[in-house]
């Protein structure tokens, strides 16, 4: 009789959802972990064939193109570790590396913008004697060697006058 | 009178054989029902009794509510205020116990991380870190809290709702290029840079020191953060390098150590950004066993080339653990890693 009157029935359906609520949470809760295929970032990962991670180059820098849009990490064989050094790449025998991507936003994270496509790894070598500057750039998912040489003095420039970042 | 004795009578003959069949071919409800009455009753009374203790929960004073266009505010005001500020409007159905209980400690522990009616407590830095946290933890799917939420519909921040928010956070955006604050702070790093000394390592709060070696591990990401004016590097130690190769990267294994770096941003007229002052860096060490209380991780952070460890208090991981909390599905983890 009483467990009738509609109002005693809202609090049994209210009591009844919370119950339904936190059973179904520990269910949600036991989902399970995502696919860790689905969590690495292979659309921005290197070939294996470029065996970058071989090189142990060191994170020198890190930049963004805003106007179009994409980020690169440049990596040197040195470290430049204070960066109180004057910017002054161009260091007989140095090498280097500028990876680049375009951004994507980051599904975790409003506020964040990741790397989404490979678009290039540029790579430079300064003889040890020399002074000579090897540049190559290598283009696309499958970082091919590009034949075009147009604009390397530029890149080469562009790379050699990047300032390290503070790293401590 | 006669009348409805004679419904009463009709209702007897109705029920009688129906039990009687009943008590004859299954003789355990019997027995069932010889336990079902106290086991209801200990339960009933059990509740009622439960109905006396109740944990406090005051209001205390709005120092300053947090302000914000209607639109905005009513969203937040509707989702959120009853855990995350000191209006809390609790219905009549929250404080049935033992549900109370529950939600007491919602909003105990919801104001601890959130607090709308103390924004004043804030420094206007925090404020947007706080706001940006919150439209994350909504479009995860964190917040408002699903059981709450089934409760009370209307709280629900419908996908129309979230546009209204991402798009006042987006407009409170004022990238600057030349900004002659980051590019000071910048060279004044440079300038007063110290070299650390390795023998007295900082050390965090819950134990765990600094580690110079980041710098000689592999990156794994690096993220573009326009909330905050920031960029950063994410590197993986070779557990972690190894996790990525071998698609271990959920759960990580143990041994695996993260470490992020944060650099302000400093652009120039056309749009090339570079690193300015150098922010923190943070680790996040994996032990199931050891930092069980933390989600199986051990969080750091050492804030400016003077490596300062962060943290008031041991439980400054609390506010690690909160924001990296929607990423649970994903051992806690946000960074999508890259192959090298
Ligand atoms: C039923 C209570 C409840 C409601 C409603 C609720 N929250 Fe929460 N919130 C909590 C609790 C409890 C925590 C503490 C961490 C946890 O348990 O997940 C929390 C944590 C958070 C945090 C992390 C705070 C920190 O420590 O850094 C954010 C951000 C947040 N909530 C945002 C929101 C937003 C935005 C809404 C509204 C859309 C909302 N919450 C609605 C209970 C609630
Ligand atoms: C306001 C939200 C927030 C808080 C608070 C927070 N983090 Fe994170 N953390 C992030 C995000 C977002 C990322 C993804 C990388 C990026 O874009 O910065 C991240 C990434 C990380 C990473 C790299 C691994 C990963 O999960 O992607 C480490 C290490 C880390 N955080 C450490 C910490 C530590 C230590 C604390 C506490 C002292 C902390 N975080 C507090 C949001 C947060």
């Amino acid at each position: 009789m009483i467990m009738c009157s509609p109002f005693q029935s809202r609090i049994k359906m209210k009591l009844i959802f919370y119950i339904i609520a936190a059973g179904s949470l520990f269910v949600a809760g036991c989902k399970g972990a995502t696919d860790p295929d689905r969590l690495i970032n292979s659309k921005a990962s290197l070939p294996s064939t470029f065996r970058l991670s071989e090189l142990h180059e060191k994170v020198i820098t890190s930049l963004i193109n805003k106007k179009v849009g994409t980020m690169s990490i440049l990596y040197g064989d040195e470290h430049f570790k204070n960066a109180t050094q004057e910017s002054n790449l161009n260091v007989p025998g140095n090498s280097f590396t500028l990876v680049t991507w375009k951004q994507q936003d980051d599904a975790h994270w409003f506020g964040a913008r990741i790397p989404g496509e490979l678009i290039s790894a540029e790579t430079i070598n300064i003889g040890n004697h020399t002074n000579f500057v090897t540049y190559r750039k290598f283009m696309g998912k499958n970082l091919l060697l590009s034949a075009d040489t147009t604009g390397q003095n530029e890149r080469i420039h562009f790379i050699l006058t990047q300032r390290p970042s503070i790293i401590p | 009178m006669a009348n409805l004795s004679n419904q009463f009578a009709a209702y007897r003959t109705f029920r009688l054989p129906d039990r009687d069949l009943l008590n004859l071919f299954v003789p355990e409800i019997i027995i069932m029902k010889k336990y079902f009455l106290p086991a209801v009753s200990f339960i009933v009374v059990l509740l009622v009794s439960l109905q006396f203790f109740r944990p406090r929960l005051d209001d205390p004073p709005v120092t300053q509510d947090f302000q914000a266009p209607k639109a905005v505010k009513n969203i937040l005001v509707r989702a959120c205020y009853d855990c995350h500020s000191n209006e809390t409007k609790l219905r009549w159905y929250d404080q049935v116990q033992p549900v109370y209980w529950q939600v007491a400690a919602h909003v105990r522990d919801g104001r601890k991380g959130l607090n709308f009616s103390n924004w004043d407590k804030l420094a206007p830095a925090d404020r947007k870190a706080k706001l940006w946290e919150a439209v994350n933890q909504i479009e995860q799917g964190a917040m408002p809290v699903k059981s709450y939420q089934v409760v009370h519909p209307n709280a629900r921040v419908s996908p129309k709702d979230l546009i209204v928010l991402k798009k006042y956070l987006t407009s409170m955006i004022h990238d600057l290029p030349e900004d002659t604050a980051k590019i000071n702070a910048f060279e004044h790093q440079r300038k007063s840079l110290v070299s650390v000394d390795r023998q007295k390592l900082p050390k965090t709060l819950n134990d765990i020191t600094y580690l110079p070696d980041y710098k000689n591990w592999q990156v794994i990401s690096t993220s573009d953060r326009f909330d905050n004016g920031t960029m950063r590097v994410i590197y993986g130690n070779d557990i972690a390098v190894n996790a990525v190769k071998t698609n271990h990267n959920n759960p990580w294994p143990d041994g695996t150590i993260f470490a992020k770096a944060a650099w302000d941003k400093l652009e120039d007229r056309n749009g090339n950004v570079t690193t300015g002052a150098f922010k923190q860096v943070e680790y996040m060490i994996k032990n199931a066993e050891k930092y069980r209380s933390t989600n199986g991780w051990g969080f750091a952070r050492f804030k400016t080339p003077k490596l300062t460890p962060y943290g008031k208090t041991a439980i400054f991981t609390t506010e690690c653990m909160n924001c990296h909390k929607p990423m649970k599905d994903n051992d806690y983890v946000f960074t999508f890693p890259i192959k090298n």
